[in-house]
């Protein structure tokens, strides 16, 4: 690890600017944990339409009318609550990684706050 | 829409003359009564589903820019680029989506036409609407209906990320214990859960350890498709033993034409019994509503069907019905009447109204009234039981669970014989109208005595007559002798005990909720009410009673993501 000396210029704390090897990493670890929070969000209710769920069974007909696009419908429905579960896997995964990167660069800012002080930076 | 396609129908061609066929007019006007409401609402739901996609899509895009101007290197590029994957991917979602929406709002547009022609020909004169006409406004709604049908199928997204369960995987946990097939189906990931409801329906329907939401997803869709399939079989054999070809195959072929008839009718006869059965059960779950979970269907010979009222996996208080001899689908109104007014009654009698889950249960073939001497039906049904019952616990929630069997007629006998076996997990048997439980002694059953109760009729034949002649199915469990407890009848006949508002119905509805002080017997022993029982926030656990063994179980955790725990 050898010390940055260019801070990027977006960074907002005066400990945010590492470097990793060769390439200078800039990171704001609590504005990387509260993006990482609205990703989780942004997909957190993907498939828990009411709608979607209710709208196959309920349109079951025992008189016969209607059937095909009953039956059609409901296959759809469930073949999509799959789609979509795991739509929605895909990006908890990818937050689940991100909030721990964000914590350990959070950890990283800790220490070298704790151990090194300011002159870090 | 065109009227293209392959058409199966048995009525004459849009250009027969002629006054229409009754039964034309009226498949006609169940269509003209066809209510589009369900389909709009669906369409909504679909668009509503899209327009989420595009906001999730449009949300991740922005959220993964930001994150550019807070972190910089490497591992930022990477995040970036696995981001863009769901940004793509969501992007990609939303247009099939909308497209299921156009295509029900298309599907809505020429319904509302069809239906309205069809109730013009309906209300015309019937000397002047011709069969022809009839048949043409028929022959365009069933295709349209086959139409949007197959564009929706075409419409649908691939299958998700999760390896597929294949059909052998589910196979092979019919031979499992319940808890064993609970741990397996929560091994899954919900997507692989959702692929196995919808390509594996038939097995999943009747696996005991599947948490009764999934079973019910998975029965409705059994139940669904069978009566479409059976609506197509039963069209094609019309068509066969049509007239004009029956005098054809006559004239081509005059030495088979009858045996081959004889067959096509008695096909035909056979598709016609499973049909009525299940619009009967289709016609129950409507009329039940959220109320009723399918908990297993099988159209085949006299059916099946196993119906909750109330979620047997959250309820504190469960009931299964076994009914008797003779039964079939067709008595699946009457049934089902039974176990609502019991699960009001005892529903009344705890302070929280979802307390309490009724089950019927006719999970077993029912005898005949030539075989109902016999115990081969009991003994096969009483295996069956068991392992529903055992499937009960191991999907409970973690809460304890007190769980009465009610046997009627000859199914006290199948509640007699799953106890006698052993390893019943049944805190209370009730038996009403039983012609005799198989032993002379309650004590065999495995059950303390005092939670074995007996109610008969004066005027019950079936309890009276045939469970008193000796060698048939052993002592009544009225008789003293038995040693259980004997409640009070105040309701007529064989069938009666369930009347509304009668000692009878609230003699079990307080066996059903372990409020024993409130039973009124003729002779017993009653155990003692449990602390709290009843009462919400009672402490069931606490109550003594070594059976009430509440399992940790899948409901709560499973009900596939996306689903309330409920259906």
């Amino acid at each position: 690890m050898t010390q940055d000396t260019s801070p990027h210029p977006a960074a907002s704390t005066d400990l945010s600017s590492l470097a990793f090897g060769a390439e200078p990493i800039t990171v704001d670890p609590r504005a990387v944990a509260r993006l990482v929070d609205q990703l989780a969000d942004a997909t957190s209710a993907l498939g828990q339409s009411r709608e979607l769920d209710a709208s196959p069974a309920s349109t079951g007909s025992p008189t016969g009318a209607g059937e095909l696009v009953t039956a059609a419908l409901a296959d759809a429905g469930a073949r999509w609550r799959v789609h979509l579960n795991d739509l929605r896997d895909a990006t908890v995964a990818t937050t689940t990684v991100l909030r721990e990167v964000a914590d350990g660069y959070a950890r990283a800012q800790l220490l070298a706050e704790e151990e090194i002080g300011g002159g870090w930076a | 829409m065109g009227v293209t396609g392959t058409l199966t129908h048995p009525w004459p061609t849009p250009s027969s003359p002629g006054r229409p066929d009754p039964a034309l007019r009226r498949e006609l006007a169940t269509w003209a009564r066809f209510d589009p409401h369900p389909l709009r609402h669906a369409a909504h739901g679909w668009a509503a589903l899209a327009a989420d996609l595009d906001r999730a899509a449009d949300e991740v895009a922005t959220r993964a820019r930001d994150l550019t101007e807070h972190w910089t290197g490497a591992g930022a590029r990477a995040a970036q680029a696995r981001l863009r994957t769901h940004v793509d991917a969501l992007d990609r979602a939303a247009p099939p989506a909308r497209r299921t929406a156009q295509l029900l709002s298309h599907h809505l547009a020429g319904l509302a036409a069809l239906q309205q022609r069809a109730r013009d020909l309906l209300a015309g004169d019937p000397d002047t609407v011709t069969e022809a006409d009839c048949a043409a406004v028929l022959l365009r709604l069933r295709e349209l209906d086959r139409q949007t049908a197959a564009a929706i199928r075409a419409n649908q997204p691939p299958l998700g990320l999760a390896a597929p369960v294949d059909r052998t995987s589910v196979a092979a946990q019919r031979g499992r214990r319940p808890d064993q097939v609970r741990d397996w189906w929560l091994s899954l990931t919900a997507a692989q859960r959702e692929q196995t409801i919808r390509d594996h329906a038939d097995l999943i329907g009747w696996l005991d350890g599947v948490s009764a939401a999934d079973r019910d997803r998975a029965n409705r869709l059994v139940l669904a498709r069978r009566l479409v399939a059976l609506r197509e079989r039963e069209a094609d054999l019309v068509a066969r033993l049509d007239p004009l070809a029956l005098g054809l195959r006559m004239v081509l072929a005059p030495w088979a034409s009858l045996p081959a008839t004889g067959l096509l009718l008695a096909e035909l006869a056979q598709v016609r019994q499973e049909l009525a059965g299940l619009r009967t059960a289709q016609a129950q779950l409507d009329r039940f509503g959220e109320r009723a979970l399918l908990l297993g269907i099988a159209g085949g010979g006299d059916g099946r069907a196993v119906i909750a009222l109330g979620d047997p996996d959250h309820a504190r208080h469960t009931a299964v019905f076994v009914p008797g001899v003779g039964t079939d689908l067709a008595d699946l109104p009457g049934g089902l009447d039974h176990v609502d007014h019991l699960q009001r009654a005892a529903d009344r009698l705890t302070g929280d109204p979802a307390d309490v889950a009724t089950v019927y249960w006719l999970g077993y073939d029912a005898p005949g009234a030539t075989e109902a001497l016999s115990w081969d039906a009991s003994r096969a049904g009483g295996v069956a039981l068991t392992a529903f019952v055992d499937g009960l616990r191991a999907t409970h929630d973690p809460t304890p669970a007190h769980l009465t069997l009610v046997g009627h007629s000859y199914g006290s006998t199948v509640v007699a014989e799953a106890a006698l076996a052993g390893g019943l997990r049944a805190d209370d048997l009730v038996a009403a109208g039983s012609p005799g439980m198989h032993t002379a002694h309650a004590a065999d059953l495995h059950l303390d005595p005092r939670h074995v109760w007996g109610g008969v009729a004066p005027d019950d034949r079936i309890g009276g007559d045939l469970g008193s002649l000796p060698f048939v199915h052993g002592e009544e469990p009225t008789d003293p002798a038995f040693g259980g407890n004997r409640y009070t009848v105040d309701t007529r006949g064989h069938s009666g005990y369930w009347d509304e508002h009668s000692t009878s119905l609230a003699n079990q509805a307080a066996i059903v909720v372990g409020r024993y002080d409130l039973v009124r017997y003729v002779f017993g022993a009653p155990p003692e009410t449990a602390p709290g029982l009843g009462r919400v926030g009672g402490v069931l656990g606490a109550a003594g009673l070594p059976s009430m063994t509440g399992v940790t179980g899948m409901a709560g955790v499973t009900g596939v993501t996306g689903m309330t725990g409920r259906r």
